[in-house]
């Protein structure tokens, strides 16, 4: 499954490891070019549920190849900029921003964000925390670089950890989003540890399942066009933990929640 | 969710535009000849997205410019602080921003917006359902590109009119939900109050409503607006759609004396039984032409065509006239007994539709009267060596062969000639067991049935409404099979964006090789400069254009056909319905018609009549 990345890296540095496998052809044709659950509609909501307004300055933290960056700047009017740890994806973020559309990008660590306190009045992180091995820095950063009473905004996946099998919680799990999520309230609580006033929890399992759903039917093809082999088995573990992901959701201890909360 | 802020319907409309023409900017430009192109449908989603590119995007970019002033003053702060090239990059495409304000012309009229037919068909559907927020947010909603998340509209009850079953009167009738199913109601004043099931799932009937799509116009209405729908069919003015396939029966003889038999065929003798010539039925296909231009498809039925003396003549007249799917509808005994008839068909490019009910004597006996299971793999098999494809065709009754579908569906993936089931509930027309029109099969129970048996392979929202006829006439899926693991094709793409795939035909497989096209063409792949030796290294270094064709030939499609019948009649329904019979004297009338509304009888008396003078 995780066609560029070597499990070397994975254990070393997860966090680099990490952008590399979302820049990756194969990812995002498992995802259908949809990072995140939901898509464009819950990325709107959760800008709403942050109050961004026409002219905010938004920042999106591990913007991948800047599609939520690009489409807020677009739909709200107001000026964004992605910052991810992927050079290839700042890449492709670039050159797929029009003319005339306020969004920017640049190569950045969400643990240390390369901007001076209150920056933005918005900072948002979609799908990622979950993958940030230092979370409580990760949240320090946007609350630092957010202006006093702007939104922290969170769109993320939640788990009941001691409910979830132990292959979800492995490293490769947890590239895959799934490893390292906490329960939404583990998540309000590292806001308010960082000094945030937590405002709205919001959950969308369903936009989490069918994304799942996406997964597990690409990988099966995958299975059915890869040679056999080693590769054919690689696909198959992975099909396996898509599957246990979906079980999960059914079950209630995998979900996808919009966390916002005050700085 | 932005749009409650923006209540104004004109710019949701944009944002509908808007949305298509993202995905737009994941292709790469000048690909407008590409597979996909050629599909009507899809060429409207590419009208939209050119449009939206031209119209939305200056839309957009003036209604950004209306805060740039401000917005400037307020990053500057930080973008003096950052540095660097993406500070010089953010001011240098600002400065294109105020060039291309002084050059632009201001955004298209909003009425323009409404009328561009790509985008805004659903929306203006359903736009009467709906009003002021609460309707403009539905018509934001994506419906065109998004349509599994989209909210329901549609609404029960629904006024419509039938036909008394007992007495063939005209009725006024309506849809009404009942304990979550959908029931035709009306009142006979000879026979009182008459029921049936319409669809057997409420919501699953709304959610099929969003898949309602207007329909094509043929080229020649046959007949003029006497008594009212069902009984001017020819075609008349009324009716909403062309014809997918149409259908000519050959003969009223029979091999076979089934117990179930719409056509009410049989091997003695009939005293209003015919066999046409091969004169007629060339007149009958040349009446198709015209009314179709370039049909999609034609079935011979019958009766039992494959017994008709001139049968290859007919289906190579069908061929000679360009229609693309011929098709021999029969019960497979001539197949099996006559080794010559197998290649006979090969020789002429014909698809075989297999009458094929299950697999125990009990189900036989009781839909045929005799027990076929051996004729019927023979038939296959000899199909199979002489290169037909082969659709199979299955009555599916209450309590006699639902069990069995899951089985079927298992049999024909594997069976090398066999690409695709067609579920049909039994039509209570003709010949019939005893049943009760409230307990009867539509599409739903059928989908539900198949999931029952065949979890690991197929669950409800698998199959999408086709959106040609009613979209409560027919459900299909189409799933790739590699001889070990099955997954539908919706499951991998995102539906809406290859309606066409499903759209359109009674025999919808033509354009499957589109919808694997775009699964792996460079917008599915992300990039903005893929091309198609980069695709390899997204499905694992596979060469792909092989492998696809490779599964795409072991492709499967499932389809869940409910015809009606004098219970079920909904003329609301028929209007919008493509699948026709082809009659003698050159009429095209509705197969639910043709068999509820008193036109097979009147059709064979005619032609008896004409035979004795």
């Amino acid at each position: 499954m995780i066609a560029d990345v070597s499990l070397h890296d994975l254990e070393t540095d997860p966090k680099r490891c990490c952008a590399r496998l979302y820049e990756s052809d194969l990812a995002r044709w498992l995802l259908d070019n949809q990072l995140h659950p939901g898509g464009e509609r819950l990325t709107l909501r959760l800008a709403r549920l942050a109050g961004v307004a026409p002219d905010a300055r938004v920042l999106d933290v591990a913007c991948g190849s800047g599609a939520t960056a690009l489409l807020l700047a677009r739909e709200l009017g107001c000026v964004t900029v992605g910052v991810d740890l992927g050079a290839r994806a700042i890449e492709q973020a670039r050159r797929a921003t029009p003319a005339g559309v306020r969004a920017s990008f640049l190569v950045g660590d969400a643990e240390t964000l390369p901007f001076p306190d209150a920056s933005f009045d918005v900072a948002l992180s979609e799908c990622s925390l979950c993958t940030f091995p230092d979370k409580p820095q990760a949240i320090a950063e946007m609350a630092r670089v957010v202006r006093l009473r702007g939104t922290i905004a969170i769109a993320d996946v939640t788990a009941d950890p001691d409910a979830l099998p132990a292959q979800l919680r492995t490293a490769a799990a947890r590239v895959a989003c799934l490893g390292d999520a906490h329960s939404a309230d583990a998540y309000a609580a590292l806001l308010r540890d960082a000094g945030c006033k937590p405002l709205a929890i919001e959950p969308h399992p369903a936009e989490l399942r069918a994304m799942a759903d996406r997964v597990e039917a690409r990988l099966r093809l995958a299975r059915m066009l890869a040679p056999p082999g080693e590769q054919r088995e690689r696909i198959r573990e992975a099909t396996a933990l898509a599957r246990l992901a979906i079980d999960a959701i059914a079950r209630g201890n995998l979900g996808y929640a919009l966390i916002t909360a005050r700085v | 969710m932005v749009l409650e802020s923006r209540p104004d319907p004109a710019r949701a409309q944009l944002v509908v535009l808007n949305d298509v023409r993202d995905r737009s900017l994941e292709e790469p430009e000048g690909d407008a000849s590409g597979p996909l192109e050629a599909h009507g449908l899809y060429g409207r989603h590419r009208q939209a997205r050119r449009y939206g590119r031209e119209v939305g995007g200056q839309g957009e970019i003036g209604a950004a410019l209306d805060h740039l002033q401000l917005a400037a003053q307020r990053a500057r702060g930080p973008a003096e602080v950052w540095g660097g090239d993406d500070v010089e990059h953010e001011l240098g495409r600002r400065g294109d921003v105020q060039g291309d304000r002084a050059e632009r012309p201001k955004p298209a009229a909003d009425a323009d917006v409404e009328r561009e037919p790509g985008a805004g068909y659903e929306g203006a559907a359903r736009g009467e359902q709906g009003s002021g927020e609460r309707g403009a947010q539905r018509r934001g909603h994506r419906f065109v590109v998004h349509g599994w998340n989209t909210p329901c509209v549609a609404a029960l009850p629904v006024a419509t009119r039938s036909i008394c079953p007992h007495c063939g009167a005209d009725l006024d009738a309506e849809l009404i939900e009942r304990d979550g199913r959908v029931i035709l109601r009306r009142e006979c004043p000879e026979h009182g109050p008459i029921e049936a099931l319409a669809y057997g799932d409420s919501g699953r009937w709304r959610e099929a409503q969003r898949y309602d799509r207007p329909g094509a116009t043929p080229l020649l209405r046959q007949t003029a607006i006497d008594r009212g729908c069902p009984h001017d069919c020819g075609i008349c003015p009324e009716h909403a759609q062309h014809t997918c396939l149409g259908i000519i029966e050959v003969n009223t003889g029979c091999n076979l004396d089934c117990p179930v038999c719409f056509a009410e065929s049989g091997t003695g003798h009939q005293p209003d039984g015919y066999s046409l010539s091969l004169a007629q039925v060339e007149s009958m296909l040349d009446a198709f032409v015209a009314a179709e231009g370039q049909p999609e498809a034609v079935q011979l039925s019958g009766g039992e065509p494959s017994i008709h003396p001139e049968i290859l003549d007919m289906l190579a007249a069908a061929k000679a006239r360009g229609i693309p799917l011929v098709m021999l509808n029969t019960n497979g005994i001539r197949l099996a007994r006559d080794a010559r008839f197998a290649p006979a068909l090969g020789a002429l490019g014909i698809h075989v539709y297999l009458q094929f009910d299950g697999f125990e004597d009990a189900t036989h006996l009781a839909i045929r009267g005799r027990r076929l299971q051996a004729v019927k793999q023979a038939a296959l098999d000899r199909c199979a060596a002489a290169g037909v494809g082969v659709s199979l065709a299955t009555a599916v009754e209450r309590g006699i062969n639902e069990h069995e579908l899951g089985a079927i569906v298992r049999f024909g993936v594997e069976h090398p000639a066999v690409n695709g089931v067609f579920f049909q509930p039994v039509t209570h027309t003709g010949r019939h067991p005893a049943f009760d029109p409230l307990d009867r099969l539509t599409n739903v129970e059928v989908i539900r049935g198949l999931c029952a048996q065949l979890p690991e392979w197929f669950r409800e929202d698998d199959f999408v409404a086709v959106p040609c006829c009613s979209p409560t006439c027919r459900s299909a899926t189409y799933a790739l099979y590699d001889g070990d693991d099955l997954v539908p094709l919706p499951r991998l793409v995102d539906v809406d964006r290859y309606l066409g795939f499903v759209t359109n035909r009674a025999v919808p497989d033509f354009e499957v090789a589109d919808a694997l096209a775009g699964l792996f063409s460079a917008s599915a792949a992300g990039g903005t400069e893929r091309t198609g030796d980069r695709l390899e290294c997204v499905a694992c270094g596979v060469g792909l254009p092989d492998e696809l064709q490779r599964i795409a030939a072991r492709g499967f499609m499932v389809v869940a056909q409910d015809f009606q019948d004098e219970w079920t009649l909904d003329v609301a329904k028929l209007r919008k319905c493509c699948v026709a019979e082809i009659v003698p004297d050159g009429r095209i009338i509705p197969f639910c018609a043709y068999n509820s509304a008193g036109y097979r009888a009147q059709v064979r008396a005619d032609l008896a009549a004409g035979a004795s003078t």
